[in-house]
């Protein structure tokens, strides 16, 4: 089959503007799905790289997330000291933190009151992740000290975060003597020792209990001896699990967001599409004729079209992928529905994304220029020669 | 000028399948854009109704410390408070997860006389109805510690189908029982909200009932009150009475901050991250996109007929004619196209509400929406057709003869 493509090709460069146009509706709807999927990507990445196994999680039995969970100071400790599946350091000193969580509220630098998380921590919190958070400013804070470090996005967010500013908590001021780096769901939190916080807030007990444990644990089994312990009620879950339960709310939202935007703004893009095409073969109809005249068969002239129309497509798609390019990175917040608080995250463009968006643009332009093309083929010889 | 209405109707049937596809395109536009702001405006309609007299005393930390039982004597005694009463978040489910809804302990005694004009009885024990059922179900959520009150909703729904008289397990997501098992309340009366803010399938129940749990050892959590709801007596400023309360606490042990009650609610809607910005700003790129490309096809539609506008021209009509054409085209085509995305709208309004059920309650296509359809599509439509239509006013009727569209 010979198209003849070099005319189609020529016909673009010759109707600039009008291409340019109907590229450019194509390039709008690839944009928006871009920066949608790119922020569902942003905020799933966060949740993704900490999902280490040897990592554990333990929680008051039946709680879904740490707000929700409460362990009394005694039994923190009695796991601590007791459960043989966790780790120990080369002291001998068990790798494993006790941990509170309060979704507090904070006001945001542009105005507005957020619940931000605050999470109390331990020296050992620091050691138990495979790879630790980095400190980007200032120093940890002192263990027995009313002193908090905060997570990077917060700086440029929220009031009261940057180094050598106070944050009130209750009715005790902490110092915030260090910004640090954490590239996870953890990122976007304020830390502080564990102790002096339920101390200003005056609240019993820990949320949860984190740990480095033995790669060959059974999680089954050890979550049946924590319930069976007279002592315990608590189940203990990798935290690669836990955190997958964390990300539903948001990134299913998106996902659906996106998936609705997609058909409404591709439908409307695709008529634009046909309505150009259309616009195009009408005032061609005489050099359709030629074609034909001249031993084009009918299927080759309506590939040819049809071709034509598939190239406007994948040119807005590559524009689209232009008008979105400078948003990545770029950071924002967005509540997460399961623990209600607000989490910092970047749009994240990706080669995937980028490839969806290119294929979905190809798309929309076959199918808007199938009718167009359609008519073209379909055009009488002598009745389009003559015109 | 004579408007020559003929050729502009003809030019409309003329090139059917453009206009239609162009209609079809705004129907989409206005629909989406009948949606969005609907979406927005349910959001918002909960804090409107919310009280500006009624005040919340929280946590000046976190939605999610609960305030000591020990400040409701002395919120009591500050000037301006007319009634208080514990308000505390319970957080169960029936039967299944997915079932989840609002529970609220309250103070018994207190409770129903505050919410006089939020909620209305409409049922109470012994199928008592009408004005009565007030003070029998006042009487029967006394003298039941596991008494519960329910919204309409939860007897209506067939999930639940809570009647008065029933005695329905909730299973816990924070407040476990030593037992492990549910808690169990009698249903004593059900109520239809007054008010856009308060959900239909919300229950109330006695906070007494969960404290004293927790006290005996039957269940875990604090002994608290969750937050106070606090009305104030007519003719005080709520500001000060708000400042009155806050100074008792100053120095712990928990910080508290007074808010009126509609603070409290669009504190709830901007907590789940702006999302009205969020559906504006991706509302607005998606109909830009699709105005966009409606103005691109009135522009093609506007080159091919340049030949048309010469031919005028010679005919002695100014080239304003021609232009104008376009602009009555491209008004009809947006009104037609809005229309239908109205009539959309409209239809699927009441499977909307149906769908986003209680996560955006009071979905509703206003005539005021209705209004601003109509008015974005008819600016469209001149847009569009000025867009097409000005090159004209520069043409001579040579250029715009030889034109080969």
């Amino acid at each position: 089959m010979a198209l003849p493509t070099g005319y189609t090709t020529r016909n673009l460069l010759r109707r600039r503007s009008q291409v340019l146009f109907t590229a450019l509706g194509i390039g709008f709807t690839t944009a928006v799905l871009c920066g949608v999927l790119a922020l569902r990507n942003g905020f799933e990445q966060l949740f993704r790289p900490l999902g280490a196994d040897e990592v554990a999680v333990y929680l008051r039995l039946g709680a879904t997330s740490e707000g929700e969970s409460g362990i009394p100071r005694a039994s923190a400790e009695i796991i601590i000291k007791e459960r043989p599946e966790i780790l120990r350091d080369d002291d001998g000193n068990p790798l494993a933190a006790k941990e509170c969580f309060l979704a507090m509220y904070m006001e945001k630098l542009d105005g507005g009151l957020v619940n931000a998380p605050l999470r109390g921590i331990e020296e050992a919190s620091l050691r138990v992740h495979p790879t630790p958070p980095k400190l980007l400013e200032g120093r940890w804070p002192n263990w027995g000290s009313d002193e908090v470090v905060v997570g990077r996005p917060l700086v440029n967010r929220m009031k009261n975060c940057s180094l050598g500013d106070t944050l009130q908590l209750n009715t005790t001021p902490f110092a915030v003597v260090g910004v640090y780096e954490f590239d996870t769901s953890q990122g976007s939190e304020i830390w502080g020792p564990v102790d002096r916080m339920l101390n200003a807030l005056d609240r019993p007990v820990y949320s949860r209990v984190i740990a480095r444990v033995n790669p060959d644990t059974d999680f089954e089994e050890a979550t049946k001896q924590l319930t069976e312990d007279p002592r315990l009620n608590f189940s203990i879950t990798r935290q690669s699990e836990y955190l997958a339960t964390q990300t539903t709310g948001l990134s299913t939202s998106l996902l659906v967001l996106s998936i609705f935007l997609t058909i409404i703004m591709g439908s409307a893009a695709v008529i634009g599409t046909m309505n150009t095409m259309l616009a195009t073969v009408a005032s061609r109809t005489h050099e359709i004729g030629i074609l034909l005249a001249i031993g084009y068969s009918r299927l080759e002239v309506f590939m040819a079209f049809l071709l034509e129309s598939a190239q406007v497509g994948v040119f807005g798609g590559i524009l689209g992928l232009i008008m979105v390019a400078p948003f990545h990175g770029v950071e924002t917040g967005a509540a997460n529905f399961n623990t209600f608080t607000d989490i910092s995250f970047s749009f994240q463009l990706s080669p995937t994304i980028a490839i969806t968006a290119v294929g979905l643009s190809f798309l929309l332009g076959l199918v808007g220029g199938a009718i167009p093309a359609w008519v073209a083929a379909n055009r009488s010889v002598v009745d389009a020669i003559r015109r | 000028m004579k408007f020559p209405l003929r050729l502009a109707l003809k030019h409309l049937l003329d090139r059917k399948t453009r206009n239609g596809l162009t209609v079809v395109a705004i129907s989409i536009a206005v629909y989406l854009l009948c949606f969005l702001i609907a979406v927005v405006q349910g959001l918002e309609a909960g804090v409107r109704s919310a009280s500006n007299t009624r005040l919340v005393t929280q946590s000046a930390v976190s939605l999610f410390v609960s305030l000591p039982v020990s400040y409701q004597q002395k919120i009591d005694q500050v000037q301006g408070v007319e009634l208080s009463t514990k308000f505390r978040w319970f957080g169960a489910y029936y039967q299944e997860v997915e079932n989840f809804f609002a529970q609220f302990g309250v103070d018994q005694e207190r409770f129903l006389p505050m919410y006089i004009k939020d909620i209305e009885i409409i049922e109470g024990p012994d199928g008592i109805t009408g004005p009565e059922a007030r003070a029998a179900v006042q009487k029967a959520f006394e003298s039941d510690r596991r008494a519960a009150i329910v919204g309409i909703g939860l007897r209506d729904d067939e999930r639940f189908g809570f009647k008065v008289g029933d005695t329905v397990p909730l299973k816990p997501l924070i407040f476990q029982r030593a037992d492990g098992g549910a808690w169990d309340f009698n249903i004593v009366g059900v109520f239809r909200p007054l008010k856009e803010r308060i959900p239909d399938s919300t229950m109330y129940f006695r906070v007494d009932y969960l404290n004293q749990a927790i006290e005996s050892g039957d269940a875990y959590g604090d002994y608290a009150a969750g937050v106070y709801y606090v009305n104030t007596s007519e003719g005080t400023s709520v500001d000060e009475v708000a400042a009155d309360i806050d100074a008792l606490f100053e120095n712990g042990p928990q910080r508290t901050q007074t808010i009126t009650e509609a603070a409290f609610a669009s504190f709830f809607v901007s907590a789940i991250g702006n999302l009205p910005l969020f559906l504006g700003t991706i509302g607005g790129a998606v109909l830009f996109s699709i105005f966009f490309s409606v103005v691109n096809t009135m522009m093609i539609s506007g080159r091919q007929r340049l030949q048309e506008c010469g031919i005028l021209q010679a005919l002695g009509f100014p080239p304003l004619v021609s232009t104008s054409l376009l602009v009555f085209e491209g008004l009809i085509i947006s009104l037609v196209g809005g229309g239908a995305g109205i009539v959309l709208a409209y239809a699927s309004e009441a499977s909307l509400v149906r769908m986003l059920g209680e996560n955006i309650r009071n979905y509703e296509i206003t005539p005021e929406l209705v209004l601003l359809a109509i008015g974005t599509s008819a600016t469209l439509g001149v847009i569009a057709g000025l867009a097409a239509g000005l090159p004209f006013l520069r043409s001579t009727p040579t250029e715009a003869l030889r034109s080969i569209g």
